[in-house]
């Protein structure tokens, strides 16, 4: 009775070949499936770091903007008489690519693929003040359908 | 006698399959090693990621206050660093804070750079600047 048992598990040859082979295949396919996981994971947060860098790039890129406004607007306050002169003394100093719309002076950083859209107002003489922030929008490429 | 070819058959299969299975495990070791530090990586840069913007966002905040950039920095647990900077470790980490301050004609220039590194490696730089008014 136990001799006919023994005879029914026999464990011939081949058996083991074909369990490492599938063992094998198997953890083969797990180990790339992690690795193309792990490799997409670490692609998409690269890629998040870089927009994040870039947009603090451009947020300190309009302070400097802001800082050179702010130049043109104490050293045209000093010489100027009245609001009116002063507004079109500060409008006839501001660098190419600002434009001044009343009393709003606009700006457009930007790095190729997005865009800070930047607005001071400029404050009335002896109001304490040059300037103040009055609009700061950023769009990026990928909002405008452009393939960053 | 049979019986023992079949024997000795079997010992010899199971010995290549063993040499086998060590050679591939090595192989294979490596790729999950490889996933797994790639995996670490990637989560020290989302996590440095997040906790860099808010250093640099409170720094901005703080930039108007007297001595705020640095009051700001010891709150968050920075601690002053040899090279005039502040650093803050983290088990997957690094923080190191640059402040600077540039005097303009309008106003003044609160600067600094937020960096993250995970060991020697840089991961990302934030450059963070708000510029002040004096009063005119």
């Amino acid at each position: 009775m136990s001799e006919k048992k023994r005879s029914n598990i026999s464990f011939g040859p081949g058996a083991s070949s074909l369990i490492l082979i599938f063992v094998v295949l198997s953890m083969s396919v797990l180990g790339m499936l992690s690795l193309m996981n792990s490799r997409n994971d670490i692609r998409l947060s690269q890629r998040s770091a870089s927009v994040v860098e870039a947009v603090y790039a451009l947020n300190a890129r309009a302070e400097e903007s802001r800082a050179e406004v702010s130049r043109i607007l104490a050293e045209e306050g000093k010489a100027a008489g009245s609001d009116a002169d002063y507004l079109s003394a500060v409008a006839a100093r501001l660098p190419e690519g600002k434009q001044m719309n009343g009393r709003i002076i606009e700006w457009l950083e930007t790095d190729g693929l997005r865009k800070l859209d930047c607005a001071v107002e400029v404050l009335p003489l002896g109001s304490g003040g040059y300037a103040r922030w009055t609009r700061y929008d950023l769009t990026s490429a990928t909002e405008e359908g452009v393939q960053p | 006698m049979k019986t023992g070819n079949h024997s000795n058959a079997l010992l010899v299969e199971l010995l290549i399959v063993v040499i086998f299975f060590m050679l591939a495990s090595t192989v294979l070791l490596q790729v999950f090693t490889a996933s797994r530090s790639q995996g670490q990586k990637a989560g020290a840069i989302n996590d440095s990621l997040v906790a860099a913007q808010n250093v640099a966002d409170r720094l901005y905040a703080a930039g108007n206050k007297e001595n705020g950039p640095v009051e700001t920095l010891k709150e968050m647990g920075f601690q002053a660093d040899a090279a005039s900077g502040w650093y803050l470790e983290n088990e997957d980490y690094r923080l190191l804070v640059y402040l600077d301050t540039e005097d303009r004609p309008a106003g003044w220039m609160q600067k600094a750079t937020v960096t993250a590194y995970q060991g020697e490696e840089t991961l990302f730089t934030l450059p963070v600047a708000r510029f002040e008014e004096a009063q005119p």
